[in-house]
């Protein structure tokens, strides 16, 4: 088969496994960082979860300035307003710990500083970038973004009510740590709707048109990963085997997307985000599924979905070894479905919009402003309102 | 003398294959606001994505290593114009969505710029579609996504208008719609 042209970019450094916390202070030393501003949210303050690494810091004697402030939908004014807390302190580089909002926002941060402190707000586009960022060294404590090895960066435009995208390969951080401390005490649901956005980016990854040998290797693996430790993690929060597992599946998903890009259920979910809130993880689980079937259903990417049955589903493809592309396309929507239905029954995770209590007259909008999100490109079809508009339907 | 010689510049050679594909470019890039200026007459969704871009809306696009650009301004009526290169504001960057000082100039909202003169001309030729050349990472882009979501949708409908004949477009995915 012949192989498009295509780009594969990944330089961060991966440090995980249990206790991978304690290598943080020879990671700072080796990058020649003495003074961090380590980002985080009032939430992991509060669970005691950002102080297992600011202990580690006090203990080895690293002083750091804390920002805790990042609030769930970060915004512009926030970034900006890091940038200035970091110059104004001094500091030498960034220690996000926290979940995609929080590493986002030390991204942007990090981008504008790196471009004599400019608002965030004028880069946007893809590869505006011609500095490298101040040293970055995200740790995850949800394992759903990835955001500690891509080249995205998603801050919301509260006046606009617009998730806006950022890419550039220099806002891929320096080093990641994974350490299964920081996911194990996050409750199930959250387990779950992290889990499956995690798992929509690499479904979407395998599909999308910047897809690519490279991407598609990370894709399989981490699908993989998710099937066999998501359902585990989230009724065993504390097994550190499948927590570690999923950290690492989030940051190979990640991977695969930061070079392959999303597509239509991002670029929905973006939508829903930005409009009516709906939380990133919870969007992507609502939708996958849907998306899947709206894809097979309009005859987009035959054949595709039916070569991650295995991965999903071993057991289920193993059944289906000799049924048609068309068969085990279908059986791994269902999977999908069945996935979804899992978490909804044993850990009450919404499935609709109704749910969450959306109104229904906002769909239109959502849908429009779908059509023209980035992710949107990335899709193998064009995305119209109208077709955006069924998906979402569907998912109310 | 041998040292001197070895530290200038190498000199530029660009063959007969790279003038033409130039000058195609450079004409096309030249024609872009009157193509778009008459086929939103006869192309619904040319129509339908000229009317998300707001009125003074302007892009450009550039052609890296090549000295190529072209920079068009919509217009409230919908049509586009060129836009001269001594008129774009050179006291903020293309794309920054920063506004000038100086108010006669034209602040350029969204950019495209094509990393490379054979990306370009595969573009405009219809030899590769723009997806395709997404999908390559053969052009960066600065400016708000949403415009620039548009305005890909905007010339893949040109382009296919021209060249929908060629292979990067027959074999394109399409969605089964429903019909009526």
């Amino acid at each position: 088969m012949a192989v498009s042209g295509f780009e594969f970019h990944c330089p961060t450094k991966i440090i995980c496994g249990q206790h991978a916390l304690g290598k943080l202070p020879a990671e700072l030393a080796s990058r020649n960082l003495a003074h961090p501003l380590v980002m985080t949210d009032a939430g992991l303050v509060k669970l005691g979860i950002a102080a297992k690494l600011t202990d580690v810091l006090d203990a080895t004697g690293i002083a750091y300035e804390l920002f805790d402030q990042v609030p769930p939908d970060s915004s512009m004014d926030v970034v900006n307003e890091v940038a200035h807390l970091y110059q104004q302190r001094g500091c030498d580089g960034f220690v996000a710990i926290g979940g995609g909002s929080v590493i986002d926002t030390a991204k942007g941060a990090a981008a504008s500083l790196s471009c004599a402190g400019v608002d965030f707000a004028t880069l946007q586009g893809s590869e505006i970038l011609t500095h490298d960022l101040p040293p970055f060294i995200a740790v995850p404590t949800t394992a759903g973004t990835g955001s500690e090895v891509t080249l995205v960066a998603v801050v919301a435009d509260t006046k606009k009510h617009a998730k806006l995208s950022f890419t550039s390969y220099k806002l891929v951080p320096h080093a990641a740590i994974l350490d299964p401390a920081f996911t194990a005490s996050l409750p199930p649901k959250l387990t779950a709707t992290t889990g499956m956005d995690a798992l929509t980016h690499a479904v979407e990854a395998y599909t999308s048109i910047q897809k690519n040998p490279v991407s598609d290797a990370f894709a399989v693996k981490a699908i993989e990963l998710i099937a066999a430790n998501l359902p585990r993690a989230c009724e065993q929060g504390d097994d550190a085997e499948a927590r570690t597992n999923l950290a690492l599946a989030s940051l190979m998903a990640g991977a695969a997307f930061s070079n392959a890009m999303v597509g239509v259920v991002h670029a929905i979910g973006h939508s829903l985000g930005g409009l009516c809130h709906v939380p990133h993880g919870q969007a992507m689980m609502m939708l996958l599924p849907h998306c899947v079937k709206w894809n097979l259903d309009h005859g987009v990417h035959a054949g595709r979905y039916g070569e991650l049955l295995a991965h999903l589903d071993p057991a289920r493809a193993a059944q289906l070894a000799d049924a048609s592309a068309d068969e085990r396309d279908r059986a791994a929507c269902e999977v999908l479905f069945a996935l979804n239905e899992r978490f909804h029954e044993k850990h009450g995770v919404p499935l609709t919009l109704r749910e969450l209590g959306i109104e229904h007259d906002k769909l239109e909008a959502v849908a429009k402003q779908a059509r023209y999100d980035g992710a949107a490109l990335y899709n193998a079809v064009e995305v119209t309102v109208e077709d955006a508009l069924e998906i979402l339907e569907a998912v109310y | 003398m041998a040292e001197a010689a070895s530290a200038s510049a190498p000199a530029v050679r660009r063959g007969a294959a790279w003038q033409v594909q130039a000058l195609y470019v450079r004409v096309l890039l030249r024609l872009l606001p009157l193509l778009i200026s008459i086929f939103r007459h006869v192309s619904p969704k040319i129509r339908a994505e000229v009317a998300y871009l707001k009125p003074g809306y302007t892009f450009q696009l550039r052609v890296e290593g090549a000295d190529l650009s072209g920079t068009c301004r919509r217009t409230a009526s919908g049509s586009f114009k060129r836009v001269p290169p001594a008129r774009i504001a050179r006291d903020v960057e293309a794309g920054s969505g920063l506004p000038s000082a100086d108010p006669q100039a034209a602040t350029v909202d969204y950019v495209i710029a094509f990393r490379s003169l054979p990306y370009a001309f595969a573009c405009f030729s219809g030899g590769e579609t723009l997806k395709d050349a997404l999908a390559e990472r053969a052009f960066s882009t600065r400016g708000p996504n949403d415009t620039g979501v548009a305005l890909t949708y905007l010339f893949t409908a040109l382009l296919r208008m021209f060249f929908g004949w060629r292979g990067a477009y027959r074999t394109a995915p399409k969605a089964r719609r429903r019909t009526a």
